[in-house]
């Protein structure tokens, strides 16, 4: 069931738009992730569901209820900052407390509340202190259960994870996942690495330039975008792409190989062919339709091996289970028909008809 | 070398500002008056006594003077710190329209040399019927530019998503301003104080032209009267008032000078 629903929403900062009209619906208790790169609107949006910014044009519905012009403190939204936006000259308790005093709750019930979050969020030995004397993890915390003890109905999410090194992200990732599962509430988390949005979300809203671009499961995106910028903005080491010509007769003809298509699609001229480096098959023998290139560097990462590979001037990322390359040796690869993702030059969308 | 060098410039410099304070000091304790000289610095003979001070602070109507003197920089350096901060939260958070000739206006204000305001100071002080009062003193000195400008620049440098973040927990833009802005803001505000304590303190033209009674004095009028009723200049009675008026400032500036230095080195602005 919709609960939150974007009417083409829209914003213009001074003439320039950071938002074109966008719909979107979210569900009850959905964890939502906006990607894209940076400039691409999804902060735009997170801060006019917040009620932060005002809408240029369009409508925004919480529950069937008209949002677009109500306050943002009547919008029962929460929000974590890229930069914590604790208060600095409150101890963590009072930084706790500041929501709920404004909410004017009895005492016990702020006391209650306070201890439940920090206990969640084992910050309890914290709350005397203030927050420049704590780690960077740790303010991180404090930040969510600033969040958590005004119990919203949504929790908004900007890039919460980008000041803090890379164990300690992987760390605050499985937590919030973990908060997320225990408090099941609707969720929405901005990012600009592709690596958070796919394993932190149940539904992915891929952006670029003011626009949504596709929205889905993460899987689903992964395998089957509607456009070359969501294949190449999803997946590391990213997809490849090979330039080549489709013939009359059917076949598929670039510098790296050419590939027998089916006989009956429609479709002739130049294409973009992209394939994910997990789908190619390292083949010992030649056969038609399979490609050749050069291995010129390897990177062992333990459970696979990334191979970059040359070809007639394209570079290729191939990842193998566990054959092993010596830099310069010829290998021959080959990849399924239901792997091939066909996009046209021109207008960069998919072209579903090949194979 | 050039540290011994610069050490021994430096304490001749303090030696000179010092000395005054050293005589003016010396000299208020003194049961005898003359003139002052060299012999003033280390005066020989005479007496210890405290009789200046009590004769000066009772007769000299200084106990008045010190009250007022009080009076009116208490209010006028609270109000600073309140209306400067207030408009300096405005000039740099919130847009309306003519923001930007708002500053403009106020910044050419900086260029009007406060001689020029004297004879309208005085005659809207008059026209408002408030000649010879306190609130004569205080005020047309309610709201600073440079304390303006001061606290603005240091508003600006306070991450906006702390203001974001308190207003999505539903806090009014008075809350915002006294409970996050504000106790942020010590630092500049501390600065602000400093220097709205040592105007208000020290002045002396505009008390002079908004107020007539000797009961409405403070302690820079009160030393130039006394100095200009008393013929034959009395140093001991006239260094004992001085004391009076600047022993306070001195020890007010101590003050908060160390808070300035807590606050700035404290640097805890980003979360």
């Amino acid at each position: 069931m919709t609960y939150l629903r974007l009417d083409r929403v829209e914003k213009t900062f001074s003439g320039l738009t950071a938002l074109f009209p966008s719909s979107l619906e979210i569900n009850k208790g959905e964890f939502v992730v906006f990607v894209g790169p940076s400039g691409c609107g999804k902060t735009t949006l997170l801060r006019l569901i917040a009620g932060l910014e005002e809408v240029s044009s369009g409508r925004i519905y919480l529950d069937q209820k008209e949002l677009t012009w109500i306050e943002p403190k009547n919008r029962g939204v929460a929000m974590v900052f890229q930069n914590y936006a604790l208060y600095p000259h409150l101890t963590v308790e009072k930084n706790l407390l500041y929501p709920l005093s404004i909410l004017k709750l009895p005492k016990e019930e702020k006391q209650a509340r306070v201890k439940q979050v920090s206990e969640m969020l084992e910050i309890s030995s914290l709350l005397a202190r203030k927050p420049a004397e704590l780690s960077g993890g740790q303010r991180q915390r404090v930040a969510i259960g600033r969040a958590l003890v005004r119990q919203p109905d949504i929790f908004l999410f900007d890039e919460p994870l980008s000041n803090l090194d890379a164990r300690l992200r992987e760390q605050m990732r499985l937590e919030i996942l973990n908060l997320h599962s225990k408090l099941k509430r609707t969720t929405i988390y901005v990012t600009h690495d592709q690596y958070e949005a796919m394993t932190l979300s149940e539904t992915l809203v891929v952006m670029n330039q003011g626009r949504i671009i596709q929205k889905g499961n993460p899987l689903e995106l992964y395998k089957n975008p509607n456009c070359l910028f969501v294949a190449q903005f999803l997946g590391s080491p990213p997809i490849n792409i090979i330039k080549g010509q489709v013939t009359k007769e059917g076949n598929f003809e670039s510098p790296v190989g050419n590939i027998a298509l089916k006989p009956n699609h429609s479709f002739s001229g130049e294409a973009l062919l992209g394939i994910r480096p997990e789908n190619f098959m390292i083949e010992a023998d030649d056969n038609p339709g399979y490609f050749k290139g050069k291995v010129l560097f390897m990177e062992h990462l333990g459970r696979e091996i990334h191979l970059r590979v040359e070809s007639e001037g394209f570079y290729l990322w191939i990842i193998s289970k566990d054959k092993i390359f010596v830099p310069g040796e010829n290998i021959r690869f080959s990849v399924l028909p239901e792997n091939r993702l066909w996009f046209s030059p021109s207008s960069q969308n998919r072209i579903l008809d090949l194979n | 070398m050039r540290k011994q060098i610069l050490h021994i410039i430096l304490f001749s410099l303090a030696l000179i500002t010092l000395v005054p304070l050293w005589v003016m000091f010396v000299t208020s304790f003194l049961d005898r008056s003359g003139p002052l000289g060299l012999g003033s610095v280390f005066p020989i003979g005479g007496e210890f006594t405290l009789g200046n001070f009590i004769e000066v602070w009772i007769e000299g109507n200084f106990g008045r003077y010190f009250l007022n003197s009080l009076i009116v920089t208490f209010f006028i350096t609270a109000a600073n710190l309140i209306f400067d901060g207030m408009a300096a939260y405005a000039l740099a958070r919130r847009e309306f329209k003519g923001r930007g000739w708002l500053i403009g206006l106020i910044l050419i204000k900086l260029m009007i040399p406060a001689t020029v305001l004297m004879v309208p100071t005085f005659i809207v002080v008059k026209g408002l019927g408030l000649y010879d009062t306190h609130l004569a003193l205080i005020l047309p000195m309610v709201a600073e530019t440079f304390g303006i400008f001061l606290l603005r620049q240091y508003m600006l440098s306070l991450p906006v998503e702390l203001e974001e973040a308190a207003r999505l927990e539903g806090a009014s833009d008075w809350r915002i301003f006294f409970t996050i802005i504000m106790p942020l803001s010590k630092p500049a505000l501390a600065v602000v104080a400093i220097h709205s304590v040592l105007v208000s303190w020290n002045a002396y033209i505009y008390p002079l032209i908004l107020t007539a009674s000797d009961s409405m004095r403070t302690l820079p009028l009160g030393i130039a009267f006394f100095r200009s009723s008393h013929s034959g200049v009395d140093s001991a009675h006239l260094m004992a008032g001085s004391v009076i008026a600047s022993l306070p400032v001195i020890l007010a500036f101590l003050v908060f000078q160390r808070q300035i230095i807590a606050g700035l080195t404290k640097g805890a602005v980003k979360g």
